[in-house]
C-alpha cells in the first residue's frame, strides 16, 4: 500500500520541524512512486517562487519608499534570527533586508560574481548581506538601471542595489555616495555593474566597468577591504584616493591624482603601483608602465583678457535643438504635457517648458563658435532668475567638447536649479576623460535674485567660477586640449506648471596665461 | 561568444531550478541563498569540464548535489540531504521537470490575484515577514496545525492555477 503523506508535511519539512516518524514516512512515500517525487518538487517550487515573488514586491515597496525619501540612511546592520540567518524586523524596514536578498540572487549578480572569479581564481566567493550600496546623489538624464524586476529610469536618492546595472548616454551622468563618503562619477556613454555585495573575503566594495569611465574619490577603506574598481583587462586596488577608471573595448586606464592605487594587468599578471600624477593602461599589446599625466598639478594664472567676444543671439551663431526625444518615446501619450523649447528673441535665448512626467526633458542651445582651451576661456551669462514650477528643474551652462548631447569631455557645467524639496541651488559639476585630474560637485543654497552673472573660467588646469561675484569654485584641474563650444539648456522634470528662463547674453573671452611656478 | 558569456546564458536559464533544488534540500531559505551563490561560483570554475552535448540543468544539479552533500555540515537541514540516493532522484525529477518548473514563476504573480485577501496576508507573514507555522498561528489565534492546513490549501490552489493556465496558455506542459 502506498504510504500517504499528510497534507502539511512540506512546511514542516521547510520549519525543521519533522519528526523522525515523520522524516521516514515523508523518504518512504518519496521513493515509493516517482508520481510522488513529482508532486514534491512542485510543492517546493512552488514554496521558492512564493518566496521570490515576495521579495520581489518587498524590493519594489522598498524603492518606491526611498524614492520618496531621498535623505535616509541607507546601511543597517541585520538582526540575526536564532537559526543564525538573518531575521527580518517586521515593524521597520524588513522590506530592505528582502531587497538586498532578492536583487543579490539576480542574474547581473551572478554574472560579475563569476567574472571575480574568475579574474581573481579565488577559492571561496561568499555574499556579504550588510555590505553598503551607493545612493544616487545627483543625475543628469534619464540614466537606465537595470535589475532583476527589469530594466527602467534612475531615481534620485535611489539605493543602487548589488548586481544593478547602471547605463549613461551622451550627455548623462550620475554621482553615486555610499555611506563612508565615498564618491563615484558615473560618466556619459558609460556601462557599469555594482556589486557590493559580492566580496571576496577580506575585500569591500566593488564595481565593474564594461566601458565608459568612473571618477571616484574614494575615503579611506577598512583595512584589507580595498574599494575594487575592474574592467576586462584589469583591477584597480583602491585603499583611498581620487582616480579615474576608464575603459573600452581595447584598453582601461587608471589615472591617479590623490593617493596611490593598485592596478593589477590581467594579461601580463604584473601589477602596477601608480602613485598620484601619473597613469598606467592595460590591454591586448600593451606594455605596462606609468605616465606623467599632462599639466597635473600646474596651474595657470589668468589676467587681464586681450579678446573679447559677444555671442549675440542670432541663428548663425546658435543651434536650437531638443534633447528629449528618447525620453518622449517613452511618455508618448502624454505629450501635450510634455514640451520645451528655446527660441532667440531680441532680448535673449528663452526657454519655456512643461513637463508633468517624470522623464527629464530638455531644451538646448549651442554657439557655433568654438574656443581652444590652449587659451583660458572666459564665459560670463546673464540670465534673470528663472521661474522653475514645482518639481524638478534646472537652467545649465556648460563648456563643452563639441556641443551639446556630448559630455564626454571637458565638460564644465553649471546650473541654476531647483529640486523636489524646493530648495534653489547652484550646482557647479567639472569633469574630463582621458587625463581626469577635476572633478568637482559643488551645491550651494542660492539666493533668488531679479538677475544672475555667472562668469566662468576655465583653461586646461583651472577652474573658477563665480555668481553675483561670489567665487563658487577656485580650483586645480585638468582639461584635454581642444575644441569647446558654449552651451545653455534648461530642463524639466516632474513639474507642475511651466519653466520659464531668459538668458539675456553669453559673452566669451580668451585670456593670456601665465604659468604658475 | 566567450566562456563568460556562454556560463551566463546557460546559467540565466536554469538558476530557479537549481535553487529551487536547493531549497529543497536546505530548507532555510536564507541559508539555500547562500549555498546557491557558492554553486554558482563552482559551476562557473567548472565549466570548462562542461559537456555541452548534455544538458546544463543536469550537470548544474548534479554539481549543485554534490556541493550541498559536501557541505551538508554547514547548510543542510533537511533529512533529504543526508540521504545520497534520494537527493540524486529528486535532482533527477528536477532535470526532468526543469521545463515546467520554469513556468510556475510565470504564472504565479496571476494566480495570486484569485486568491483572498485573508490567504494573501497569510502568506505575506510566511514568505514576506518570514514566520513559521507556529509564529503565524500565535498571531492569528489558531494551532500551528490549521496553519500548515491553510498554507499547504493556498499552495495547492495556486499550484491547480498554474497547471490550468500552463494548459490554457502552451497547450499543456
Amino acid at each position: 500500500m502506498k504510504p500517504e503523506i499528510p497534507e502539511d508535511i512540506i512546511l514542516l519539512l521547510l520549519d525543521d520541524n519533522l519528526t523522525p516518524e515523520q522524516e521516514e514516512h515523508l523518504k518512504n512515500w518519496l521513493e515509493d512512486d516517482p508520481e510522488n517525487k513529482r508532486a514534491f518538487v512542485r510543492a517546493i517550487n512552488i514554496d521558492y517562487c512564493l518566496h521570490d515573488h515576495f521579495k520581489s514586491s518587498g524590493a519594489l515597496d522598498t524603492m518606491l519608499a526611498e524614492s520618496g525619501d531621498e535623505t535616509e540612511p541607507v546601511n543597517e546592520q541585520p538582526n540575526r534570527s536564532r537559526r543564525g540567518h538573518k531575521k527580518r524586523n517586521f515593524r521597520t524596514r524588513r522590506t530592505r533586508s528582502n531587497t538586498i536578498r532578492y536583487l543579490v540572487l539576480n542574474l547581473a549578480a551572478v554574472a560579475a560574481l563569476v567574472i571575480i572569479v574568475h579574474w581573481y581564481n579565488v577559492k571561496e566567493i561568499r555574499l556579504t548581506r550588510d555590505a553598503v550600496s551607493p545612493v544616487v546623489a545627483e543625475l543628469q538624464g534619464d540614466i537606465m538601471l537595470i535589475a532583476k524586476d527589469g530594466e527602467r529610469t534612475l531615481r534620485p536618492g535611489e539605493r543602487i542595489r548589488p548586481g544593478n546595472v547602471l547605463t549613461t548616454r551622451e550627455g548623462e551622468h550620475a554621482v553615486l555616495k555610499y555611506p563612508d563618503g565615498t564618491s563615484l562619477d558615473v560618466q556619459p556613454s558609460t556601462t557599469a555593474t555594482f556589486n557590493p555585495g559580492v566580496v571576496e573575503k577580506g575585500t569591500g566594495k566593488l564595481v565593474q566597468l564594461k566601458t565608459g569611465a568612473l571618477l571616484a574619490d574614494v575615503a579611506p577603506q577598512p583595512k584589507g577591504k580595498p574599494f575594487l574598481m575592474s574592467s576586462e583587462f584589469a583591477m584597480a586596488t583602491v585603499v583611498g584616493t581620487r582616480l579615474e577608471w576608464s575603459t573600452d573595448e581595447k584598453i582601461s586606464r587608471l589615472s591617479v591624482t590623490k593617493g596611490i592605487v593598485d592596478l593589477r594587468c590581467f594579461l601580463t599578471g604584473i601589477t602596477l603601483r601608480v602613485p598620484a600624477g601619473k597613469y598606467a593602461e592595460a590591454g591586448p599589446g600593451i606594455t605596462p608602465a606609468l605616465h606623467d599625466i599632462e599639466g597635473m598639478g600646474k596651474a595657470i594664472d589668468v589676467t587681464p583678457a586681450d579678446t573679447s567676444t559677444d555671442i549675440p543671439f542670432i541663428e548663425d551663431n546658435w543651434i536650437l535643438t531638443d534633447n528629449y526625444s528618447e525620453s518622449l518615446k517613452k511618455v508618448e501619450k502624454a505629450r501635450d504635457n510634455y514640451q520645451c523649447t528655446a527660441t532667440l528673441g531680441k532680448t535673449g535665448l528663452i526657454f519655456k517648458g512643461i513637463n508633468t512626467e517624470k522623464e527629464w526633458i530638455a531644451a538646448e542651445a549651442k554657439s557655433r563658435k568654438t574656443w581652444d582651451l590652449s587659451r583660458p576661456l572666459r564665459v560670463t551669462v546673464e540670465y534673470e532668475e528663472p521661474e522653475f514650477p514645482k518639481g524638478r528643474g534646472n537652467l545649465a551652462i556648460r563648456l563643452l567638447p563639441s556641443g551639446l548631447g556630448n559630455t564626454s569631455s571637458p565638460q564644465v557645467a553649471v546650473m541654476h536649479g531647483r529640486d523636489l524639496t524646493g530648495k534653489t541651488n547652484f550646482t557647479v559639476t567639472g569633469n574630463n576623460i582621458q587625463t581626469v585630474l577635476y572633478n568637482e560637485i559643488i551645491q550651494k543654497a542660492m539666493t533668488p535674485k531679479p538677475q544672475h552673472t555667472l562668469v566662468m573660467t576655465v583653461d586646461r588646469k583651472k577652474i573658477v567660477v563665480s555668481v553675483d561675484d561670489k567665487k563658487l569654485v577656485d580650483a586645480v584641474h585638468g582639461v584635454k586640449l581642444g575644441p569647446v563650444v558654449i552651451g545653455v539648456d534648461a530642463g524639466l522634470r516632474a513639474s507642475k506648471g511651466e519653466l520659464k528662463a531668459h538668458v539675456i547674453s553669453v559673452k566669451a573671452e580668451e585670456l593670456k596665461a601665465t604659468r604658475l611656478k | 561568444m566567450d566562456q563568460q558569456e556562454r556560463f551566463t546564458r546557460c546559467w540565466t536559464q536554469v538558476q530557479p531550478t537549481v535553487a529551487s533544488f536547493i531549497h529543497s534540500l536546505i530548507s532555510d531559505y536564507h541559508a539555500a541563498e547562500d549555498a546557491l551563490q557558492d554553486v554558482a561560483v563552482v559551476l562557473y570554475r567548472k565549466f570548462d569540464t562542461y559537456d555541452e552535448s548534455r544538458p546544463f540543468v543536469a550537470w548544474a544539479l548534479g554539481i549543485a548535489r554534490y556541493e550541498v552533500m559536501q557541505r551538508r555540515r554547514k547548510y543542510a537541514r533537511s533529512f533529504i540531504a543526508h540521504h545520497s540516493d534520494l537527493i540524486e532522484s529528486i535532482a533527477e525529477t528536477y532535470s526532468e521537470m526543469s521545463s515546467e518548473l520554469s513556468q510556475h514563476r510565470k504564472y504565479l504573480g496571476d494566480c495570486m490575484k484569485k486568491l483572498s485577501d485573508q490567504q494573501r496576508a497569510s502568506l505575506k507573514m510566511r514568505y514576506e515577514e518570514g514566520l513559521r507555522s507556529e509564529e503565524i498561528s500565535a498571531r492569528v489565534g489558531s494551532s500551528a496545525g490549521a496553519v500548515r492546513t491553510m498554507l499547504n490549501r493556498i499552495r495547492n490552489t495556486l499550484q491547480q492555477c498554474i497547471q490550468h493556465r500552463m494548459i490554457e496558455q502552451e497547450g499543456g506542459i
